[in-house]
Formats: structure tokens, C-alpha cells, sequence
């Protein structure tokens, strides 16, 4: 009762709403160490693979798929948050071969790129 | 000084970790028609050195040896049984080496050779069009140690006959071009040198004097889709595809003996693309014609560059070029077969081809330069053929003709002598748990564009295209198994595609997905400007 007090209190006082982030749990196989850049989780690829996307700031950004001519086959804008973001890249839509992906800001400045092949 | 040179020695031996090699384990008595097989494995060079991933690519002059089969024998060995393996191919590129690196510092030429070549200031492409060469990426990677010493993979080759090519010897046949070495666990990465980087035959004896090379010629990309009998005194005497080359190396022929040839399109290995043939361009340059529209509505010219176009532009079998063709291929792309006499998935190829020199050239003997025969002798045993699609009239998947008949009064450098590039921005995204795919468009004379994109129809469902391209404009938007086909053309001619966002693309998940990467493959584009000037496409 005592804690509940408190809390309404608090709410009641505070002008400032403070958002809370829930936390990005990166497994260990897409931890990186850089402050930013693009992680693959194995680079035999089949269905699907997760990615971590560690960007600089909130924002909006995007992946590029690329085949081995460079021509981009897919392009995703996304919108992420700062340091982690774990997503998949689907894989089932395209021919069987192999593919660099790549990350970029909004206004296409370069961040990170990685190569994957399909089983 | 001395003392120095000597503590500095060690530490550049110690700059590589492992070394990559490959070799032929056949006896070197190699004659033409042999079967070599290459094999790859690695080297330890630093103790500790531990990669449990390894991607490299290699290549081979597909002129002078053709690939059978390979084998990965990684998983042969008992630490790496579970090994996930990979190998992907191309024909047609050849590695442009890094020369601020060794050409045999893999590891250098892996990272700054092709992983981040696009930063390396006018020197960007690392894999220019050769098309003497073929590419194959092998990735491999286990959750342990990939072990040394033991062959990773095994790969089987055919020894070609150099006879009817630019080269006088075997030496280089293959090369190590890079090679990334990683150990996933610690993302460490290894520096790797190749051992062996090319294999040289040294003497490679024989060689059929009367082997024969047919060379197809057209632009479509798929020439092991394209089948050839060679018929003398109407029996066959020698069939099958063309290699990935654009090649048939017939053996069996005799000299001075006239044969003909059918080349036609395998319909069953076609069908992924025969509905690609035709397209808005397609339709608009029939258009055109049909109202003597030259190269600017109203006029009386001719907007077909070659008089072979009146042959792949005439689809209903009626003689003539007319408004029923372009209402047919304009039937074609809105979904509707209404013609047998064109190049669609329903109604099979329509084939045309002749001598390269012949074709599109009519004469009395050859209907639009279908020349069909050729005879091999002492000094030609190489002959090059043109092969056409019906329906195809921008040559898109043609060949075009490089003579032009007398006479013919078309008009010249329409279209096949100008296309400009345009710079699009097509992109998906997640928005309020629909996919969304959208076309961003700047231009503004464009009167046709089409897109065709495959989709993931395990996850996604098609829901509506919506449009806003303009009052005047015909569009169309049609769903094929999991590809969708869509875009505008202005029929009359009276209105262009509004630029901005004419095409918002809405997709339903059938599951709950996190983002839309990799769902939707964006296919084949294509576009023409009011003044029929094909337009190529470059998604940015």
C-alpha cells in the first residue's frame, strides 16, 4: 500500500513522462563489439537468417540486398532504434545463389555489408 | 641493422595464418575430352589459427575447360561431419586483383578486393564481364574447427579443345581470387595466402580437328535454355543445349557437307521467363508503328529500326503490323492470351534465327535473313547464329540484326542506338503489420514502365496495387503464382506516368513477421519514354 502510495505520488508530481525501452536481448551469435555495423547469424542462409542491425541513433534506415552484379534485388526502409535491432532477412522469395547485404542511413550514407550464401 | 632485419623477419612470416590451396590429382598425361578433377584444401601456417567459416571464391576459362560436377569432401572428415556447405556460380566474370594488395593475400583481397571494393576510389568493380571466365563461391562453415590438410572439395572438369579459341596454351586455367577465414565464435579474422593460386595443363594433347562450334547469339541471359538439331538430308545427326557460354562444340561433322540447324527455346525450362519476353516497351514500339508515328506522334515514319522488327511485331498472323498486334501484346501484359502467334509461358516460344551475317537481311532465298544452313571446312569450323523472339521487337531477349536490308525504309536509331538509365527508389517496409512496397518516380516522359517482382507466398498474400500514375493512363497489375506483374502504359500516347508515387503495392503476412528484407525480389523492370526510347532501370 505503502509502495503504491509512493508510485501515485510520483506520478502525480513528475511534469516529465520518461518512455521505458524495452531492452534488445542480442543472442551471443549477433553480439557485436562496434558501436555500429550489420551482423549476420551464419552466412549459409536457408528460409531465413537473423541479422543485428546496431545503428547510431534513432531513425530511419535501409537494407539493401545486392546480387553478385551489385544490382539490388530487394531494399527495406526501416525504422530503428539506437544500438540493437535484431531482425530476419527472408530468403525463400529469391534464386538460389549468394548475396551481400548491406546497411544504410535514410540518405544513403554507407554503415556496414556482409555476404551470405543459400543452401 | 642486421639484428633488426632479423627480428623484423619473423614477424612478416608471421602475417599469414593459413594458406588456401588447389591442385589436379590426375596423372599429366591430359588430352582433350579428359576429365581433371581440382581439389581445394587448407594449409595451418600459425598454431592457434581456428576458422570454423570459410568463403572463397575461385576461377576457371570456361573456354578452355567446361565443369561436370563437384563434390564437397569436407563433411568427409570426422571433426566435421556437420559441416553446412555451399557453392554458388557464375558465368561470364573474371576478378579484377586488387594491385595495392598481393594478388596471393586472400584475406586482403577478400576485404579490401571485394568485400569493400566499392570504397576504393575509380577502381570500384571487382567483378567486371569476361566472358572467358567462370566464378564459383564456396562458403563453408561448422560450429568447430575446420580441420587442414583434408580436401574441402572436389571439383570435376572437361578439357576443352583450344581450337576454335583466342588461346595457345593451358597456362592459368584456374585462379584463387579471395578467401575469407573466420572463426565465428570470437569473430576473429585469419590472414590467408594462397599456396598454388593457378593451375597451368602443362601439355595437353589431341584435340578434334573436326569439332565444329556453334555460337548462339541473342541477349537473353539463359542460353542453356536454347536447344539446336543439326539435320543433314532432313535426319538429325547431332542435338542438344547450348552451353552457359552461348556454345555447342559438335564433333561428328564432315567437312564440305552442307547441314541445316533448328535452334529453338526449350519450353518447359523457359517457363519462368517466356512471360518477360513481352513488355510495355514491346507494346509501345508496336503502337507506334502501327500509327506510323516515327520517332514523334503524328508523323508518317517508320518507328521500327529493322525490317526482322516487322516480323517479331506481327502477332496475329495477319501479314501486316497493325493496331490488332499492340492490342494483342497489350492483352499479353494485363493477363489475357489472345494470340497463338506470339512468345508468351501459354503459347511456347516463337522461334526465329539465320547466320548471324543473314539475319534481318531478306532476300529470295531467306524470308527476313532466316539463313538456317551452314557448311564446315578446312579453315571455318565456327559459325555464329542470330536467334529472335516473336514479339520481341526491342531485342530485349533477341538478337539484332547487325545488316540492315535495302529498302526497307525504316527508320533508324530509335531505339536501338539511345537508352538511358534512370535511377529508381523502390523499397518495403512494415506499416501497420501490411508490407508495402513502393515505387518512387522522378522522371517525367515516361510513357510505359513495368515491374515484375516475386514474392515469398509462403508469408506474404497479395492484396491491391493502388494507383497514381494519372486520368489517361492504362494500368495493369497482374498475379501469377507468386510473381506480380503490374505498371502503365499510355496507349494513346496522350498523357505520360505521373512522377511521385504511382505505385503503392500492399501485401498481407500470413504469419507475424519482424521486417519485410528478402520477402520480395524485385524481378525485371522495364520502361520506354513518350519518344520510344527504352529506358533501363537502376534501383538505388
Amino acid at each position: 500500500m505503502k509502495k503504491l502510495f509512493i508510485l501515485l505520488l510520483f506520478i502525480s508530481c513528475s511534469e516529465t513522462v520518461y518512455i521505458e525501452r524495452p531492452i534488445q536481448e542480442v543472442p551471443e551469435s549477433l553480439f557485436m563489439q562496434e558501436t555500429t555495423g550489420l551482423k549476420l547469424e551464419s552466412y549459409i542462409v536457408q528460409d531465413k537468417v537473423r541479422i543485428n542491425t546496431k545503428l547510431p541513433s534513432d531513425g530511419k534506415y535501409r537494407i539493401k540486398i545486392l546480387d553478385f552484379s551489385n544490382k539490388i534485388i530487394n531494399q527495406e526502409i526501416i525504422t530503428g532504434r539506437e544500438g540493437d535491432n535484431i531482425l530476419n532477412i527472408y530468403v525463400n522469395s529469391l534464386p538460389v545463389s549468394s548475396y551481400t547485404v548491406e546497411l544504410y542511413t535514410n540518405t544513403n550514407s554507407f554503415i556496414g555489408r556482409q555476404t551470405f550464401s543459400m543452401k | 641493422m642486421k639484428k633488426l632485419l632479423f627480428l623484423l623477419l619473423p614477424l612478416f612470416c608471421l602475417a599469414q595464418d593459413l594458406k588456401l590451396d588447389h591442385s589436379y590429382t590426375n596423372a599429366e598425361d591430359f588430352k582433350v575430352g579428359d576429365t581433371i578433377t581440382i581439389k581445394f584444401n587448407t594449409i595451418q601456417v600459425t598454431n592457434n589459427a581456428d576458422p570454423n567459416l570459410y568463403m572463397f571464391d575461385y576461377e576457371y576459362n570456361n573456354k578452355l575447360l567446361q565443369k561436370i560436377t563437384h563434390r564437397f569432401k569436407v563433411t568427409d572428415n570426422e571433426a566435421n561431419t556437420s559441416a553446412q556447405t555451399s557453392l554458388t556460380h557464375w558465368d561470364g566474370y573474371k576478378f579484377k586483383i586488387l594491385s595495392t594488395y598481393d594478388e596471393d593475400n586472400l584475406s586482403a583481397q577478400y576485404l579490401h578486393g571485394w568485400q569493400n571494393r566499392t570504397q576504393v576510389e575509380g577502381d570500384t568493380n571487382s567483378y567486371p564481364t569476361d566472358n572467358d571466365w567462370s566464378v564459383e563461391r564456396i562458403t563453408i562453415q561448422d560450429g568447430v574447427g575446420i580441420t587442414y590438410n583434408n580436401t574441402l572439395i572436389e571439383v570435376d572438369f572437361k578439357i576443352k579443345d583450344k581450337i576454335n579459341t583466342n588461346y595457345s596454351n593451358y597456362n592459368n586455367v584456374t585462379h584463387l581470387n579471395w578467401m575469407k577465414a573466420h572463426d565465428n565464435s570470437d569473430n576473429t579474422a585469419y590472414d590467408v595466402d594462397a599456396m598454388q593460386q593457378k593451375i597451368t595443363l602443362a601439355s595437353v594433347e589431341g584435340g578434334d580437328a573436326g569439332s565444329v562450334t556453334i555460337n548462339l547469339k541473342t541477349e537473353n541471359d539463359k542460353p542453356t535454355h536454347y536447344k539446336y538439331n543439326i539435320l543433314s538430308n532432313n535426319s538429325s545427326v547431332a542435338s542438344g543445349n547450348f552451353d552457359a557460354n552461348s556454345q555447342a562444340i559438335v564433333t561428328g561433322l564432315e567437312n564440305d557437307v552442307k547441314y541445316t540447324i533448328d535452334i529453338t527455346v526449350d519450353n518447359e525450362a523457359a517457363s519462368d521467363w517466356l512471360d518477360d519476353v513481352v513488355t510495355v516497351t514491346d507494346v509501345f514500339l508496336v503502337f507506334k508503328e502501327a500509327i506510323k508515328a516515327g520517332s514523334s506522334p503524328g508523323g508518317q515514319a517508320n518507328t521500327f529500326t529493322h525490317s526482322i522488327q516487322f516480323l517479331l511485331g506481327e502477332v496475329n498472323n495477319s501479314g501486316n503490323v497493325d493496331f490488332d498486334d499492340s492490342y494483342i501484346l497489350l492483352s499479353h501484359i494485363m493477363n489475357e492470351n489472345v494470340s497463338e502467334w506470339f512468345t508468351s509461358s501459354t503459347n511456347g516460344a516463337k522461334n526465329v534465327w539465320g547466320e548471324k551475317n543473314q539475319y534481318g537481311y531478306s532476300t529470295n532465298d531467306y524470308y527476313f535473313g532466316q539463313r538456317k544452313d551452314f557448311t564446315p571446312t578446312d579453315s571455318n569450323k565456327v559459325f555464329d547464329f542470330g536467334h529472335g523472339l516473336i514479339g520481341d521487337v526491342d531485342f530485349s531477349h533477341s538478337f539484332e540484326p547487325i545488316v540492315q536490308s535495302e529498302n526497307s525504309g525504316v527508320a533508324r536509331g530509335v531505339v536501338q542506338n539511345s537508352s538511358e538509365n534512370l535511377n529508381l527508389d523502390i523499397s518495403t517496409s512494415l506499416v501497420n503489420d501490411k508490407v508495402e512496397l513502393v515505387v518512387e518516380l522522378e522522371k517525367e516522359d515516361l510513357a510505359g514502365m513495368q515491374f515484375v517482382i516475386q514474392f515469398d507466398d509462403a508469408l506474404l498474400e497479395f492484396e491491391e496495387v493502388q494507383f497514381n500514375t494519372g486520368n489517361l493512363l492504362t494500368n495493369f497489375a497482374t498475379e501469377r503464382n507468386n510473381k506480380l506483374y503490374f505498371g502503365s502504359l499510355s496507349v494513346e500516347n496522350q498523357e505520360n506516368i505521373k512522377p511521385g508515387k504511382p505505385y503503392k503495392i500492399i501485401f498481407n503476412p500470413k504469419q507475424t513477421i519482424t521486417n519485410t528484407s528478402g520477402l520480395i525480389y524485385f524481378q525485371t523492370t522495364d520502361a520506354v519514354t513518350e519518344e520510344g526510347t527504352k529506358v533501363i532501370l537502376k534501383i538505388q
